[in-house]
């Protein structure tokens, strides 16, 4: 109690406070531009924080870190084109809600669902730190691995009525995955002696091409033929009168409580391990949220289909910081950067950095709490003022700002041109996939997951000494073996209990 | 055969073919490090053969490339290639501002009175976003400073 | 805005710094140059004192001529390129120096940080070595990776197309395991990985750390076999839950762990005791002769800059890498400073390049 006292007090320096109120707004507009995110704006104002005090700099990131993750989902609803990774997931049906003429309505729950994510994991980094930490170090290879399995076995209940073509699209993300440097030998594989290629295919670059170059395509697609995607969603905004920015009512938020929860615990539960990372949380919370709710059509547009990712992607802002405050260990890239301007300050963090330096451990968290809270408003009025009024721009300028900002975004990845090609490449393979049936999501999910699985394998086989019995004997493990047994059985289950369902039916 | 379904096989074909490929590729490579990638594609071939079969037995096929311009993402796709091309060559802030324009002009917007001072304006803001405050080295060619 | 605030603070660090900079005492404060990775060369001489080690100890302190600049260089500002992504350690390291550079030398001039990550450093390496002018307006961070790619990967450089121009962040190679593991000593480990399989945690293959585990058994004939994780990151946390029986590491990445009772140094390979870690004994005390080695980051350029530009660069690196507001820095954040001559820098090269060599059979099948 004491020590969150002190964590306030330090945002009774204008200063502070200033930069904390900064920073979340940087970090919603950093969010909301394709091709700008979280990690990029840290990075490169981690050398700019060199001079500045510590508690000043560190409140900073955190309101950018803080809030970019629902800046993102802004883009995404608004043009199906995610501004940051964390909102892949949020497009399939805040776009459908948009083409209906209800983008308010679904930016307004983005906000909410936010909101709750990131307060939930606050809480948690406040008061749970240092016992989920060390839980969060029983993860050894092998329970990376069934992780990784847990994630891939939700490839089966995506989208997309045919099974076949969801496992197609999932074996070419694994494919992807294979590219660049094996993790057994360090030997280049399918590289094509480009040394691009060799730490693998960036999924920045990626998944710029997969949506926003994908989304031009398809304007280009319509080009004389048939009316684009962007021009009803522009009529529909401006038709619909009712549809507003403001908060959820009582009965939608009833509604919306379990899913908010549930993925609220995903998003902190996955937060929490290092390495294991936002792309997990949403996916999973989004299948959960379809699994729990079979009655709703997921993907034309469901107000559950939009809160599951969102509460979830900001869930794994604030507990992927518990890691790293409490045991030093980053848990994913952007709290690497805060390990990066921590060290630059001259502060360690562990232990000791509660111990000696309370004052800012304990910043580092009301600041999240106040960045959440923060949010809400600004979010909300960002939202009314200007991210709307988005829709009622020509669709044809909007997508001369779009393909600036994608190509920009790509290139400034790692200042290589290379990239930009990457996007284009992948922008393409997203169009002919749309074309022939072929959803996007398996392979973005086991491209990302397809390198953890390899790698955690062979370590597996070498801690175990090659028995594959280690994956059972360990509590954790057998824990994910019965939950990824549970999630590919759950559809055939589901469709056999349609099937006996619809018997009587046609008798 | 009809035209839709020759379109829609060659898909599968398509995956066939390449995961062929990359069972072939897996044994020029080290054991250790082949395993994973010829798991995926004996797998993955399974799946092809499979998708192949289902769409030579399935009857109605849609032209999916039907009502849809084709030429025109290849073209813009071409375009984008260029664009990297050219970056080194003209320098990123021409190079942008022509893609801009081509963006707008191939989509159908044809007021140049508009579209060529927007194309300008917003490759200006973008550049000064990413050049000066997020110092990104993009290649200037003729107007570095 | 915060730009400015930053470069009125580094300037005003820098100013204050000169004053006392270039004293004998800043040099003497470099620590021991850890550079003897015990190679095939060097192999029969782990017994006894090895004469390279001794060698690079004599020659401190560093004796670097101030050299007066060229006619017309430098005209602009210098680009200091960084192989890897922001935000990592050597990123750090570089916007260390060019942060203690401000303007202050150069002729007014700034050392400007560039990142150009990816492909496992090795798209930076060879902008270098290859595309960049030779002119000394390019600069590089010169890690170890320089040499594990040009020996291991297919790149089109060598390890020879770079100049060292100042060694300047030595960090010692150090022994950990679990505050679970059975080892309490550095004896019981090696003695125990005689006769035993002991796994070894690194950061990824062919790595620094990789290449010292292997190193090691090689030498002194014990069985290691190795965990890869994708980053020093997961490697600490695997360390911390046990999972694994050891960990090879830098000191200063492994020393917080250790000071907060979450892991056990065994031994680090250096000279003498770190002063981080003063309860951690050196592989020589425990009997292991030798044994000094570990990573050592420092500045090149490529070998084609003119030599009165070398010579007047390696001068300003030698005098911002002993400047005051470059050694507080480093040491307020738990990072080594260190100023080699290009000499000292060279030997550490040539000692990784033999070891690297020794061991290439083996990285390639393992």
């Amino acid at each position: 109690m004491e020590n969150i006292l002190i964590g306030l007090q330090q945002f009774f320096n204008p200063m502070v406070f200033l930069a904390l109120m900064g920073g979340t707004l940087l970090g919603l507009i950093v969010g909301a531009l394709p091709g700008l995110n979280d990690s990029i704006t840290i990075a490169v104002l981690i050398p700019v924080t060199f001079g500045m005090d510590p508690h000043v700099a560190l409140s900073l990131l955190v309101g950018i870190y803080c809030a970019s993750a629902c800046g993102g989902s802004i883009p995404a609803v608004l043009l199906e084109i995610p501004g940051t990774a964390s909102a892949m997931v949020t497009a399939w049906d805040g776009y459908p809600m948009t083409l209906k003429g209800k983008s308010k309505q679904a930016l307004s729950l983005c906000m909410t669902s936010s909101f709750f994510g990131g307060i939930s994991s606050a809480l948690v980094l406040l008061f749970f730190a240092p016992i989920l930490a060390k839980w969060a170090l029983k993860f050894g290879p092998p329970e990376y691995f069934m992780l990784a399995i847990l994630g891939m076995s939700t490839v089966i209940g995506m989208a997309g009525k045919n099974i076949a073509k969801n496992f197609l699209s999932m074996c070419l993300g694994l494919w992807i995955a294979c590219i660049g440097m094996s993790p057994t030998t360090g030997m280049a594989r399918y590289t094509f002696g480009t040394a691009s290629l060799m730490d693998g295919i960036p999924l920045i670059p990626r998944m710029i091409g997969l949506f926003g170059i994908y989304s031009l395509l398809k304007m280009y697609d319509a080009v004389g033929k048939k009316k684009t995607d962007a021009a009803i969603a522009s009529e529909n905004a401006v038709a619909s009168s009712e549809d507003r920015i403001a908060l959820p009512g009582l009965s939608m938020c009833k509604r919306l409580l379990p899913t908010w929860l549930k993925s609220s615990f995903i998003g902190n539960v996955l937060g929490i391990i290092p390495g294991a990372g936002m792309t997990m949380a949403i996916f999973l919370a989004y299948d959960q949220a379809k699994k729990s709710n079979p009655k709703l059509e997921f993907g034309t547009g469901v107000p559950e289909g939009v809160a599951a990712p969102e509460s979830a992607n900001n869930a794994v802002v604030a507990s992927s910081m518990v890691p790293l405050l409490s045991l030093g260990i980053p848990g994913n890239g952007t709290s690497a950067l805060f390990l990066g301007a921590l060290t630059i300050q001259g502060l360690r963090t562990g232990p000791t950095l509660f111990n000696d330096y309370p004052d800012m451990a304990y910043m580092i968290i009301i600041g999240f709490i106040l960045a959440n809270l923060a949010m809400l408003p600004m979010s909300l009025v960002f939202c009314k003022y200007l991210a709307s009024k988005v829709l009622k721009l020509n669709p044809q300028v909007l997508a001369a700002g779009v393909v600036i900002l994608c190509v920009t975004g790509a290139y400034s990845y790692m200042n290589n041109l290379f990239h930009i090609g990457v996007m284009v490449v992948f922008g393409l393979i997203g169009y002919l996939f749309w074309k022939f049936g072929l959803p996007q999501a398996p392979l973005i999910l086991s491209s990302i997951l397809g390198s953890m699985m390899e790698s955690n394998w062979v370590s597996s086989m070498v801690y175990a000494n090659n028995s594959p019995i280690v994956f059972i004997q360990r509590p954790i493990s057998l824990v994910l073996v019965i939950l990824s047994a549970l999630f590919l059985l759950w559809p055939l289950v589901q469709r056999l209990k349609k099937r006996l369902m619809s018997v009587p039916q046609a008798v | 055969m009809n035209r839709s379904k020759l379109i829609n096989l060659t898909m599968p074909a398509f995956f066939v073919g390449f995961f062929v490929w990359v069972i072939l590729s897996t044994m020029s490579m080290e054991k250790s490090e082949a395993i994973f990638p010829r798991m995926i594609g004996v797998f993955s071939l399974a799946v092809s053969f499979f998708q192949l079969y289902s769409d030579l037995k399935k009857a109605d096929h849609k032209d999916k490339f039907q009502n849809s311009n084709v030429l025109k993402v290849l073209e813009a796709t071409a375009v984008l290639f260029i664009y990297i091309l050219l970056m080194k060559k003209i320098g990123c802030l021409i190079d942008t501002v022509l893609l801009s324009f081509y963006t707008m002009y191939a989509l159908g917007y044809r007021k140049l009175k508009v579209a060529v001072p927007v194309s300008v304006l917003l490759t200006l803001v973008v550049f000064l976003v990413f050049k000066l405050l997020l110092r990104v080295p993009l290649p200037m060619l003729f107007f570095d400073f | 805005m915060r730009k400015m605030i930053a470069l009125v603070c580094a300037l005003g660090l820098a100013v204050s710094a000169a004053g006392c900079s270039g004293s004998p005492a800043a040099a003497g404060s470099a620590p021991a140059s850890s550079s003897q990775v015990p190679s095939e060369s060097a192999s029969e001489a782990v017994s006894s004192a090895p004469s390279a080690a001794a060698s690079s100890e004599a020659s401190l302190p560093a004796e670097v001529a101030n050299v007066p600049a060229p006619a017309d260089f430098p005209k602009k500002d210098i680009k200091f390129i960084v192989p890897f992504a922001a935000g990592g350690g050597t990123d750090t390291m570089a916007r260390m120096v060019a942060s203690a550079a401000g303007k202050d030398y150069f002729n007014g001039h700034s050392l400007i940080v560039e990142n150009m990550g990816g492909g496992g450093a090795v798209i930076g390496q060879t902008y270098v070595a290859k595309t960049a002018p030779a002119d000394g307006y390019t600069v590089m961070v010169y890690t170890s990776s320089v040499i594990n790619n040009a020996l291991l990967k297919d790149v089109t450089y060598s390890y020879e197309d770079f100049k060292p121009i100042i060694g300047c962040n030595p960090d010692a190679e150090i022994i950990a395991v679990p505050t679970s593991s059975p080892y309490k000593t550095l004896k019981d480990l090696i003695e125990a990985a005689r006769t035993t399989t002991i796994k070894v945690a690194t950061p990824g293959h062919s790595s620094g750390h990789h290449i010292r585990a292997l190193n090691m058994a090689r030498l002194m004939g014990l069985n290691f076999e190795y965990i890869h994780n994708d980053s020093a990151a997961m490697q600490l946390s695997q360390l911390m839950g046990g999972h694994c029986d050891v960990a090879f590491m830098t000191v200063s990445e492994a020393a917080g762990t250790i000071l907060d009772g979450q892991a056990v140094g065994l031994g680090v390979m250096a000279v003498e005791r770190d002063p981080a870690l003063p309860d951690v004994p050196t592989f020589m005390e425990e009997g292991y002769e030798g044994w000094v080695d570990g990573a050592n980051r420092g500045i090149a350029c490529s070998k084609d800059v003119p030599d009165d530009i070398y010579q007047y660069l390696v001068s300003e690196f030698h005098k911002i890498c002993t400047s005051d507001a470059y050694v507080d820095a480093m040491t307020k954040s738990g990072i080594t400073p260190g100023a080699e001559t290009p000499e000292e820098y060279q030997d550490y090269i040539d000692f990784t390049v033999d070891g690297i060599k020794a061991l290439k059979p083996q990285l390639q099948n393992s």
